[in-house]
């Protein structure tokens, strides 16, 4: 055994991605739209986005 | 040393929040924001290059920190590199974030929002800092180069699902 799954029970990367991007598009929608719709997930998103953005600059090669 | 990365920040943040709150641009910064999240978001988690990253491609020349004393060096590095708006920058992320301080719509409302994005921003920036100046944190570059494709594919998911908020924002004041 390698570990490693094969044949048709595996699914194709790109697949993955896109459900993996259709899903954060729609969780972002769906929170958002609970919320009222008032800006105020897509506010604590952008502090989640700065946060992020400023650990991660440390890892720029 | 938090200190010298955070109040830049705010302080470049709040009066860019200012300036974008006193502008009537919040409709069309909904439409940038989820057009922008969504081609962003798409091109860092697939992993392709297309469009370039917005931003700057400056990098803080040595004479501005070799040969200056210990403090000064701080407040160099906190100043440019904790607003985080003079130096490069490889995740599309950053650019978004003046776009929604725009769609704050309102001056208090952006430059607080805006405030709040520059202390997040300035306190990642100096703990990534701190974390990297323990002993024994040298980074190995394929190491390096591997973290920032999971930062890249962090990045990109979060800008997906902020594209879905600026679809519901939109659509609520549509409906």
């Amino acid at each position: 055994m390698t570990g490693r799954l094969a044949g048709p029970a595996r699914l194709p990367r790109p697949a993955v991605t896109a459900a993996a991007a259709t899903t954060a598009v729609a969780a972002g929608l769906a929170v958002e739209w609970a919320a009222g719709g008032l800006g105020v997930t897509l506010a604590s998103l952008a502090v989640l986005v700065a946060a992020a953005n400023g650990f991660a600059k440390a890892y720029s090669p | 040393m938090v200190t010298a990365y955070t109040v830049p920040a705010v302080a470049v943040w709040a009066v860019l929040g200012l300036g974008l709150g006193a502008l009537p641009l919040a409709g069309p910064a909904r439409t940038l924001t989820a057009i922008y999240a969504g081609c962003y978001g798409l091109q860092e988690v697939t992993g392709r290059r297309g469009l370039p990253t917005p931003g700057s491609r400056w990098q803080v020349p040595q004479t501005m920190v070799l040969g200056v004393s210990g403090r000064r060096r701080i407040l160099v590095w906190g100043s440019v590199l904790g607003p985080g708006f003079l130096t490069r920058n490889p995740y599309a992320g950053f650019g978004l974030l003046p776009i929604v301080v725009a769609t704050a719509g309102g001056v208090r409302a952006a430059a607080t929002l805006a405030a709040v994005i520059g202390l997040a921003h300035g306190t990642g920036r100096a703990l990534a800092l701190l974390r990297d100046a323990r002993p024994g944190a040298a980074a190995d570059p394929l190491r390096l180069v591997l973290t920032s494709m999971y930062w890249r594919a962090f990045d990109g998911f979060v800008l997906l699902v902020v594209a879905g908020a600026a679809i519901a924002v939109q659509g609520h004041l549509l409906a």
